[in-house]
């Protein structure tokens, strides 16, 4: 993003995988945040922060980034954001996706923990071809 | 009966035409059937169970790889990287090899250090930079969960083992072939199955290119070993992961200097013998178009840059390929031949749910 | 065992858009392409005569060099709305990224 700036639009969709304690909770801490307007900020910090991402930790982030934490503590515990989570299971399973990252590039599948640079060239490649 | 004089005659005729034979390589065949193993029967039920295992990322200590993770089957069960993807914070040395056609082999890995598919492939599941698990675990992993032991039991009869396992995985991977491609078609007789440029190809990778003294057989491989000296890549020389890697498997395998190992050498590592320093085992050519980056450090990204290597006889001071003084268009037809003739039907693959 | 998986053929899982179909039909479809491009070919030759039928050959040989090499790629269409994203909606380039925060 930092390097293509207005040319990339970069979509996050939800696969956490079911054997990882926190990847659900984070998942569902994003959402909430983004319902307040700060979806970069948590999603940031959670990287960052990754594998510290229980329960206690996220909500400590949220207060970090300035959030309305009881909001946010309630989101998480009603689950309210779980059908937008279930909606990316769902279509991760349609595609067959069995990895993450997973990146679509204009409709291109690149699959695992690709270097930069391999990805920096699919992108020149398809803003190139954008530009025909 | 004959002289002693004409006894000699007689052997001294049936070594030199081995000598030749074997320095003249093969012929290219079509691709008929795929070679099973006689200790691991193939069943549908040990393939099933073996394609959810390949794809399962239990089978890494952190949950975040599978066998899949570097064998995609949309690059031809590669991962498109100079170097394989790795465990987390680690990185591999190597480039990934395809899985296409791997039961055409016995010898496994690019330095042959295991030769059924049952040995080798629980190898990356206990490495430390590739999957990184540790096999008593893995049974217990796979123990708890009902689905897998309801599997173990319809393909083996019992109870979860990491030799079953391996046997699995070894199943559905002799199930990843390359077939039905225009070599075939053309070795069968049907002429127009390749273009003029191609056919040109193939009559320069069968005549002067030399390909099919090492590149023969419906395989496109003779399964041995060559050392090319394929250049060493020196950002991966000074990486100091690639560089741990690199010395860890040398400590491994008890090569005696491996704290300053800075170079890959190959096959020498298992044998200990000189003539395997460098030595690499030869690689199918069958969907090599999208088998990219190329040899086993991933040095070459085009078929360009891997035909110019051949044409200008292979690295400094091997002794294994001289020069071939391609031309221009030349070497034009013979990648087309390698992108066009060699590349197969779509493998239908349906993508396991795990468990 | 000859040349196939032991399981039967993928559901379409994926569509492809973007891109030029040319060969990813599959055998059947590349056939029905050059029959309707060989009629082309003979309607031209009749009407315009044998250099036009000529220069059409080439052109049409070229696009299809040019299809097969772009139609290797394969594209899937994700939906996007609903879901949270960096930068400018209408970019020229769009990233799906699946992600595991942990």
């Amino acid at each position: 993003m930092k390097e293509y700036g207005n040319k990339v639009q970069l979509v996050i969709k939800f696969y956490p995988y079911k054997y990882r304690d926190f990847a659900r909770i984070s998942a569902e801490a994003a959402l909430a945040a983004s319902d307040q307007g700060r979806f970069s900020e948590m999603h940031h910090i959670m990287l960052r922060k990754s594998p510290q991402l229980d329960r206690t930790s996220l909500l400590a982030y949220a207060k970090e980034i300035g959030l309305d934490v009881e909001k946010f503590r309630a989101s998480l515990d009603t689950k309210k954001n779980d059908k937008i989570i279930e909606r990316d299971l769902k279509l991760a399973l349609d595609l067959d996706l069995y990895n993450t990252p997973t990146f679509f590039i204009n409709g291109r599948r690149i699959i695992g923990n690709v270097p930069y640079e391999y990805l920096k060239k699919i992108v020149v490649e398809e803003l190139n071809a954008a530009k025909k | 009966m004959l002289r002693r004089s004409s006894w000699r005659g007689l052997i001294l005729a049936v070594f030199l035409f081995s000598v030749t034979t074997a320095a003249s390589g093969g012929h290219l065949e079509p691709f008929r059937s795929v070679p099973l193993s006689a200790v691991n029967n193939q069943t549908p039920e040990k393939v099933e169970l073996g394609k959810k295992l390949f794809f399962d990322r239990r089978l890494s200590g952190d949950g975040t790889m599978s066998c899949a993770t570097c064998h995609i089957p949309d690059l031809a069960f590669t991962d498109g990287q100079e170097i394989s993807l790795s465990y987390p914070t680690t990185k591999n040395w190597r480039n990934t090899p395809t899985l296409i056609n791997i039961a055409f082999f016995k010898n496994l890995f690019y330095d042959g250090r295991v030769t059924s598919l049952e040995d080798q492939a629980l190898f990356p599941v206990m490495s430390s930079f590739e999957m990184n698990l540790n096999l008593d675990y893995l049974e217990e992993k796979l123990r708890v969960v009902p689905e897998y032991v309801d599997a173990f039991k319809k393909a083996f009869g019992g109870d979860i083992t990491r030799e079953r396992a391996a046997m699995a995985i070894a199943a559905f991977e002799r199930t990843l072939v390359s077939s039905n491609a225009p070599i075939d078609r053309y070795l069968g007789g049907d002429r127009s199955a390749l273009s003029a440029d191609a056919a040109k190809g193939y009559e320069i990778f069968t005549g002067k290119g030399k390909c099919t003294e090492c590149h023969y057989g419906a395989n496109l491989s003779d399964d041995m070993f060559h050392a090319l000296n394929i250049p060493e890549n020196p950002d991966h020389q000074k990486d100091p992961r690639i560089t741990a890697t690199r010395r860890f498997v040398a400590k491994v395998y008890h090569y005696d200097d491996y704290a300053n190992l800075s170079e890959d050498p190959g096959r020498y590592l298992i044998t200990k013998n000189k003539k395997d320093w460098k030595a690499f085992r030869t690689p199918t050519l069958r969907e090599v178009a999208k088998t990219g980056p190329y040899m086993h450090n991933g040095i070459f990204s085009t078929l360009d840059e891997v035909i110019d290597f051949f044409d200008r006889g292979g690295g400094k001071g091997n002794a294994a390929l001289k020069p071939l003084k391609l031309g221009i268009e030349d070497k034009k037809h013979l990648k087309s031949f390698l992108v066009e003739a060699l590349s197969g039907e779509d493998m239908p693959l349906t993508y396991p749910i795990i468990p | 065992m000859q040349g196939t998986a032991i399981s039967s053929p993928p559901p379409l899982s994926s569509h492809v858009s973007g891109i030029p179909l040319l060969w990813l039909g599959g055998g059947n479809c590349r056939k029905n392409i050059l029959k309707r491009l060989s009629g082309l070919v003979s309607v031209v030759s009749r009407v315009y005569g044998g250099k036009m039928r000529k220069l059409l050959l080439i052109i049409l040989f070229a696009g299809l060099l040019i299809g097969t090499a772009s139609a290797e790629i394969k594209r899937y269409t994700i939906p996007v709305e609903g879901s949270p994203s960096f930068g400018q909606r209408d970019a020229p380039l769009t990233i799906v990224e699946f992600i595991d925060y942990q």
